[in-house]
């Protein structure tokens, strides 16, 4: 029945081009990231961050979230990181959250800042691309990264 | 305590340098909720009658409330509470950004800062880590330049609240700023911490906020965020936040403020509207903590090469239209001018306004105003430049107008229009043809501002029961105070309050009901104004009297259609609503009944105190 349907797959979560033009740095995503994964409100363990650096000239905010480059598994002395589909994930069992470092290497590795401790819980944090921020963010100012194939080919 | 709320309050002494935290008790919490009613009652409970608003007696409390900081919708409001500066009655004011969700992420529903530094000193709060550390580095440096050298110093994850210029050398409305352009502007909390020497507090927390029922809290706060996106407003607030009002105001409703509220129409208001002002300078939204509205707009004045949060309506009003400047790029300018040297721009622009007709009228000289300024007139844009720089830092006429309009006005002998309520500055709603809304001033706890209660569409839209409907207010909007969040999502976009109650109860498992939150709404409101009894000997109706310009016609416009509320209208309407509120017709305070009623007998002591002194 799926012959020929075309489905799209998650590769990652992204900021719009034109992101700078549209984030208010409200930090909804942040405050809904943390909520999705841990059992109090907050933001402090939210996988993707917002930040405005550069207030006040010119002004405008960044994001960092993880973009599922993979570099972070590479790097894991424990094998701790694993693809899920097209995400990858943190398997638990495995992850000892480097507890003999300050940080846990793929935390310090992680080419765009989008891996973080912290100090209250034994894990990293990491986005795994379940897509709250997306669907919430007010301004519209992230996308999934998709790709395409068609099933059954 | 289940959720919502810390538990914590954090208490520092300047003077002895002496740093402690205490509990906050459920009882504490349920009886005022929180933020600005729980920072209400230590303001009461624990500043004397006697105080002096400069002295090290005088305290400000910060607090944040249960909604704070979580995912209910723009949970981002602290409020400042302490002895007014301009008034030495009750004085609030709040603030947005990122303050609020901080100071719970460091573990504190509340910080009470007392005493007084004798060296310029900053606070810095990280979790459990609390310092009163020096500096001298931030002396006189700007609110926006400051926070920026302070986030350079300290990281860009810490939130600041920091006091400019104006607060270090006492200018009585000095505001608190934060996040580069918000502001806790009035009645001079800022001013307060000038005169501690607290040149900031810096906030760092990495904490979660407990919840009772996290499931039952998903579905409201999903719930909020679903009816905000699908109002049909949503897009114009996140385009042009209360800049929309400068159109409606001047055309609709013939409230923007214009050349010190001689009239509510503005001949060029046009030039100065939110289309023209997103068109020409607005380079992006810039939002409170988890705030789909956005209404902060991020501005970029090329002719003055400035970057600057704003202008929002009130300060399009008060240095805009109340001035007689019609140039939307001079009025960003100005508001930057003003939020780095730490004014409000309410009462800023206000003031300025009451100096220019009085220049006009003759009744201060060339040389009063200084040789540096050629004379003043409306609409000149350098000349009130000038008086800002002079008002901060204290020089020449400067000197006079950092005391504010009632001051000015009681020198000058022009009391007739000089524009405030209780000696706070009216802020940007001229209401000579609006009854409720002139008793909302008339009555709001503060003086002349519209946080407690704003009824001008209601009267535009010819509301009956006026005072009934200023007491509604009164109770609900200060309500969104007491909870920690911003009242626009429900003002604008209909969010239902329902649902903020729903979320207090899921976060803190209580079963309270929409009665009991108005119980204590009517309480917090109650002990604010006890508070103006307890402060200030002699309080009587006459404090709640707007100015003589609010029953005399507009100058120069044409006569509009609807009539003026005339004094004796106005005074009819304050006994109804006294009789309403049960509070004595000729004192203005709340009865010994009322007070017992609502819980506040302790209030008691203090009035009959209070009256011995008249």
């Amino acid at each position: 029945m799926t012959k020929g349907k075309k489905l799209e797959n998650i590769l990652s979560i992204k900021p719009k081009d034109n992101f700078e033009e549209l984030c208010s740095g409200c930090g909804t995503c942040e405050a809904f990231c943390h909520a999705a994964h841990y059992d109090t409100e907050g933001k402090k363990k939210s996988a993707i961050k917002i930040s405005g650096e550069n207030f006040p000239v010119p002004g405008g905010y960044k994001c960092n979230v993880c973009n599922q480059c993979g570099i972070c598994a590479k790097e894991c002395p424990s094998d701790a990181i694993y693809k899920d589909k097209m995400i990858w994930k943190i398997d638990y069992d495995k992850c000892d959250g480097c507890s003999d470092l300050e940080f846990p290497i793929c935390v310090d590795k992680c080419p765009t800042d989008s891996m973080h401790s912290h100090p209250d819980e034994e894990y990293p944090i990491k986005c795994d691309g379940c897509g709250e921020c997306v669907e919430i963010c007010p301004l519209g100012a992230l996308e999934y990264k998709t790709k395409q194939r068609v099933v059954g080919k | 305590m289940k959720g919502g709320y810390t538990g914590k309050i954090l208490r520092v002494n300047l003077s002895t340098k002496e740093i402690t935290t205490e509990d906050l008790t459920e009882k504490m919490a349920k009886f005022h909720i929180g933020a600005r009613g729980l920072a209400t009652r230590i303001a009461y409970d624990e500043i004397p009658c006697d105080a002096d608003p400069s002295g090290p007696e005088n305290k400000i409390i910060m607090a944040t409330g249960p909604l704070s900081g979580t995912r209910v919708i723009a949970s981002g409001k602290t409020t400042f509470v302490g002895k007014s500066p301009q008034t030495n009655g009750y004085g609030s004011s709040n603030v947005g950004g990122h303050l609020a969700e901080e100071l719970k992420f460091a573990g504190y529903d509340a910080v009470v800062v007392e005493g007084a530094s004798k060296k310029l000193c900053y606070l810095y709060i990280e979790d459990d880590k609390v310092e009163i550390r020096d500096a001298k580095d931030y002396k006189g440096a700007g609110c926006i330049s400051g926070e920026r050298k302070m986030k350079d110093d300290l990281g860009d994850d810490v939130q600041i609240a920091i006091v400019g210029p104006a607060a270090e050398n006492s200018v009585a409305y000095s505001c608190i700023s934060h996040d580069f352009g918000r502001q806790a502007g009035r009645a001079g909390l800022g001013t307060i911490m000038g005169n501690k020497n607290l040149k900031a507090i810096a906030i760092k927390g990495s904490k979660g906020i407990e919840v009772h029922d996290k499931k039952r809290l998903d579905k409201i706060v999903r719930q909020m965020f679903k009816d905000a996106k699908e109002h049909p407003d949503f897009k114009a607030w996140q385009l042009y936040g209360t800049t929309n009002l400068v159109s409606y105001s001047n055309h609709n409703l013939k409230s923007l403020p214009t050349r010190n509220f001689q009239s509510g129409h503005f001949e060029n208001g046009d030039n100065i509207r939110a289309e023209v002002m997103r068109r020409k300078i607005v380079r992006h939204d810039k939002a409170c903590g988890v705030c789909p509205m956005a209404c902060g707009k991020y501005s970029y004045s090329k002719s003055h090469n400035i970057c600057v949060e704003g202008p929002e309506y009130e300060t399009i009003g008060m240095l805009g239209s109340n001035l007689g400047i019609d140039n939307i790029e001079d009025i960003a300018y100005l508001n930057y001018v003003t939020d780095e040297l730490g004014l409000d721009t309410i009462s800023a622009g206000n003031v300025i306004g009451h100096l220019i007709e009085a220049y006009k009228e003759g009744k201060v000289t060339d040389k009063e105003i200084g040789k540096d300024m050629k004379g003043l007139d409306w609409g000149k844009t350098k000349e009130v430049e000038l008086l800002l720089n002079k008002i901060a830092h204290k020089r020449g006429i400067g000197k006079l107008l950092a005391k504010g309009v009632k001051r000015v006005s009681e020198v000058l002998g022009t009391q007739e229009y000089a524009m405030h309520v209780k000696g706070v500055e009216i802020s940007a709603y001229e209401s000579r043809r609006r009854p409720a809304n002139k008793l909302a001033y008339g009555t709001a706890s503060i003086g002349g501002h519209h946080n407690d209660a704003w009824a001008i569409v209601f009267d535009a839209q010819g509301g009956k029961d006026k005072a009934e409907k200023v007491i509604e207010l009164q109770h609900l909007r200060p309500g969104f105070d007491d909870l920690g969040v911003c009242r626009l999502p429900w003002v604008e976009l209909g969010i239902k309050p329902e649902l903020y109650k729903d979320a207090l109860n899921a976060l803190t498992g209580w079963s309270m009901t929409m009665d009991e939150m108005f119980e204590i709404f009517e309480r917090n409101a109650n002990l604010r104004r006890a508070f103006w009894g307890k402060h200030v000997p002699g309080f009587s109706r006459n404090y709640d009297n707007v100015p003589k310009r609010w029953y005399e016609e507009e100058v120069g416009d044409k006569k509009p259609e609807e009539d003026l509320v005339t004094k004796k209208e106005y005074d009819k309407l304050l006994t109804k609503y006294y009789r309403l509120r049960g509070w004595n017709i000729h004192s203005g305070l709340p009865t010994y009944k009322k007070l017992r009623e609502l819980g506040l007998g302790f209030v008691i002591k203090d009035l009959k105190k209070s009256r011995e002194k008249d």
